[in-house]
């Protein structure tokens, strides 16, 4: 049954395009971005007022999470898929059948560690970097 | 949804636990090949007969309560051992009461 009202962040995930998609384990943050590059055309007759028009389309996804080696989908698959220029094709959203998500084709282009502190949880991050359409679609 | 793998599927192995999407999940549980476990588990690589996770590790856990666990499964190597002080009166060591009568 589709998710009514606002979506709460612990339910809102990414997930890997895969046959399950595979939720990332113990994921803390997910980010997925979207922005259009514009180009200038102001010229001398633009009445002092910049003008410009939508140019390249692009869009990225970061998550970062508690690392675990013992993870079904983790870091060390995102590693192997960085090491290998894999396309990692990924899914965000609730997984509920009825609601809305996006999908798409990235590669990943960022990927960290970061133990900080003493009495924290390590974590790993990574940012993926899309290539071509970004696609809104229905769980069914 | 969270499902664990009851049967080699792909590259999931028996006891292991994924979370998906509700479809794709439902599909895998009514083939057989995998069963639906409860939403807060944690999604890892499990053996078959191992008990499922339940609690993500707190960022203020006791580390130093694990390591008194481990540190009490290892048996004590004897060539690392300190020996015992030997009681001045019966210190035999003659350089050391050489060294000391120079001081």
């Amino acid at each position: 049954m589709a998710t009514t009202g606002t979506i709460i962040a612990k339910n809102f995930a990414l997930y890997k395009v895969g046959t399950p998609n595979v939720k990332i384990t113990c994921q803390i943050d997910v980010e997925i971005t979207m922005e259009t590059a514009t180009f200038d055309i102001t010229c001398k007759d633009s009445a002092s007022w910049a003008e410009s028009r939508n140019g390249t389309k692009s869009w990225s996804a970061t998550v970062n999470a508690f690392l675990a080696h013992d993870a079904t989908e983790g870091f060390s698959e995102f590693f192997a898929a960085w090491v290998a220029d894999t396309a990692y094709d990924i899914v965000v959203g609730t997984g509920v059948t009825g609601d809305k998500y996006l999908t798409g084709t990235t590669y990943i282009t960022n990927l960290s560690q970061n133990s900080s502190g003493n009495d924290a949880g390590v974590q790993w991050s990574a940012t993926l970097k899309g290539t071509s359409t970004l696609s809104e679609a229905t769980f069914v | 949804m969270k499902i664990r793998f009851k049967q080699a599927y792909g590259k999931f192995q028996p006891g292991w636990v994924i979370g998906t999407d509700d479809a794709g999940g439902q599909a895998l549980i009514d083939i057989g090949v995998a069963e639906q476990v409860p939403e807060h588990t944690r999604l890892l690589k499990y053996a078959v007969d191992q008990a499922l996770s339940f609690e993500c590790v707190s960022p203020n856990a006791k580390p130093d309560a694990v390591y008194s666990k481990d540190a009490a499964q290892v048996e004590p190597d004897p060539a690392q051992q300190i020996p015992p002080e030997i009681p001045e009166s019966q210190n035999n060591d003659f350089t050391k009461f050489k060294s000391r009568k120079h001081i």
